[in-house]
């Protein structure tokens, strides 16, 4: 699914007095099967703009064209593109209604028009890919643990099968462990053929997973680039007010005093084989 | 769409409404309030609407944000026009099957109508130029004679200003679940009664429980600072009368003799 983001404008509270904006001649394109992160400042624009890209929000001005067809066109089956384009908010746990896992899971399964089975077999399978076992089915979802209520709201989303999955920092609050199993789910899903679009504030976890990173500042993006090229340039990181990450810090430093150090090699896994190359030679 | 409640919400701007003090402005509602149920003659309808029209124009308020909150009262307002209109008895007017419309009855319905839009008005101005901090320290102050008679005022008045303080968080919470569950595929616009109200429970049910989780915070934040009701808490912004609360009184005052008069004399 291509997405194309075409300098779309939203300004905040049209009421008052002054414009806010909140998003600013924005533009980019997404990708089949990209896994992008969007990064910068609290108060950025992040949030508002990953509720354009399911038809949350609607720009001022600007297009937003998914698959060549305009989202904004008349008759535009905005509830289709909700389930093709699947958003999981900001601590999505507290979005709980249900008694059981199961129903809640269930919820944009029916919504899809799926039979009560269907919606409830599609959701037991879900749950099983996040790492929900069959004995939790059936408790009441406001029990579970921190990072069991998180993985079983990012199902709630998951279910609807979206070819592109949005999530608005989907660490915030977990512990290490929880947040590990959470991002490997999701890179297995990427690696399953998904589009991922993640607002985070962690680096590392940029660094690790994103091939792609939007650096967003004050409404404004300001840079869509590979994520090695983004953290390699000094300039856009003190202008995103982000601090460079140890990784890449290392590499540098290790291209100063070694020389012919690939400084776009930035993975963990791929600084480690660097560096036993380096000394293999 | 949520965020169209005005009720309960501040307008920043600097005007000689915002500055007044908050018991002049409560005061003025009250006054305003009893007036209008004074009124009877279309005349007296013409000069509680100028007053209306002249404190907006003194708060520099945009009309338009203020009549958002009259949305929310389109239901009601309906409910008394239509019992109104075929409930009262009197000359005939035109008949419609087994329901008449009455001279009388259309009467009462505009005015039944405009003193209920006059009203939300008059007291949506209120909280739209009165920060609830303000607006809870003029009713405690307001109603500090019933402390004589043993009456909790202060915690009263804390309630209150909690329960104010809520109502913008509250209506972004409503806005952010809203916005989940339709990222679920939840429709909140359905025609049919049923299945609308049936899509309102999971709104519902996130909402209450988002409620209790952030007022046990509340509570918990606020006995960790040691908050406690002894009896002589002092004030951080001391309310005081200053020359423009006169002028307003007297503009009220004025308002309200030539109400009476009109009333009374005609």
């Amino acid at each position: 699914m291509h997405i194309e983001v075409k300098n779309i404008n939203y300004i905040y509270d049209k009421m008052s007095k002054e414009k806010k904006y909140a998003l600013r001649d924005v533009s980019f394109d997404i990708f089949d099967n990209d896994y992008i992160a969007i990064i910068g400042e609290t108060g950025s624009g992040k949030s508002t703009l990953v509720q354009h890209l399911n038809g949350l929000l609607k720009a001022d001005s600007g297009d937003i064209k998914v698959d060549g067809v305009s989202i904004y066109s008349k008759n535009y089956d905005l509830n289709s593109l909700r389930f093709k384009v699947g958003l999981v908010f900001q601590y999505p746990e507290y979005q709980f209604f249900s008694e059981t896992v199961i129903s809640d899971v269930s919820f944009g399964a029916l919504n899809m028009g799926y039979s009560e089975e269907e919606a409830k077999e599609m959701s037991k399978n879900i749950l099983r890919t996040v790492g929900i076992s069959d004995e939790y089915f059936d408790k009441f979802p406001f029990m579970l643990s921190g990072g069991e209520k998180r993985k079983v709201a990012i199902a709630g989303v998951l279910v609807m099968n979206p070819e592109v999955i949005i999530l608005d920092e989907p660490q915030a609050g977990l512990d290490p462990v929880s947040k590990s199993e959470l991002f490997k789910v999701l890179y297995d899903l990427h690696k399953k053929g998904k589009t991922i679009i993640m607002i985070t504030h962690n680096m590392e976890d940029v660094i690790e997973y994103a091939d792609k990173v939007i650096v967003m500042k004050n409404s404004k993006v300001l840079k869509v680039d590979k994520t090695a090229s983004v953290f390699n340039d000094d300039k856009l990181l003190s202008e995103a007010n982000i601090i460079k990450p140890e990784q890449v810090e290392l590499m540098n430093k290790l291209n100063e005093k070694f020389k012919n150090i690939d400084i776009k090699k930035i993975k963990q896994k791929e600084i480690v084989e660097e560096i036993v190359n380096k000394i293999k030679r | 769409m949520i965020r169209d409640i005005t009720l309960g919400q501040y307008y920043n701007e600097d005007s000689v409404i915002h500055f007044l003090d908050p018991r002049t402005k409560i005061n003025a509602v009250l006054v305003y309030l009893i007036a209008i149920f004074l009124v009877d003659k279309y005349v007296s309808y013409g000069l509680a609407f100028l007053f209306l029209i002249f404190c907006i124009k003194l708060s520099k308020i945009p009309i338009v944000f203020i009549t958002r909150g009259l949305k929310s009262l389109i239901f009601l307002l309906l409910l008394s026009v239509v019992f109104n209109l075929f409930m009262t008895p009197g000359n005939v007017i035109f008949k419609f099957g087994i329901f008449s419309v009455t001279y009388e009855g259309l009467n009462l319905t505009i005015k039944m109508a405009l003193r209920l839009v006059v009203i939300v008005l008059f007291s949506s101005l209120l909280t739209l130029t009165t920060t609830p901090m303000e607006l809870t320290n003029g009713i405690e102050m307001n109603l500090k004679f019933l402390k004589r008679f043993k009456l909790p005022i202060s915690d009263i008045a804390l309630m209150m200003s909690i329960a104010l303080r809520f109502v913008p968080i509250l209506i972004e919470e409503v806005d952010k679940i809203m916005k989940a569950q339709m990222s679920r595929g939840a429709k909140f616009d359905d025609k049919n009664i049923i299945k609308r109200a049936k899509s309102y429970v999971p709104l519902l049910v996130p909402i209450f429980v988002s409620a209790f989780r952030r007022s046990n915070d509340l509570a918990l934040a606020m006995e960790a600072r040691c908050y406690n009701d002894s009896d002589n808490r002092t004030k951080l912004n001391p309310l005081h009368y200053k020359k423009n609360d006169l002028i307003a009184y007297i503009f009220l005052f004025m308002y309200f003799i030539i109400l009476v008069v009109l009333k009374v004399a005609f």
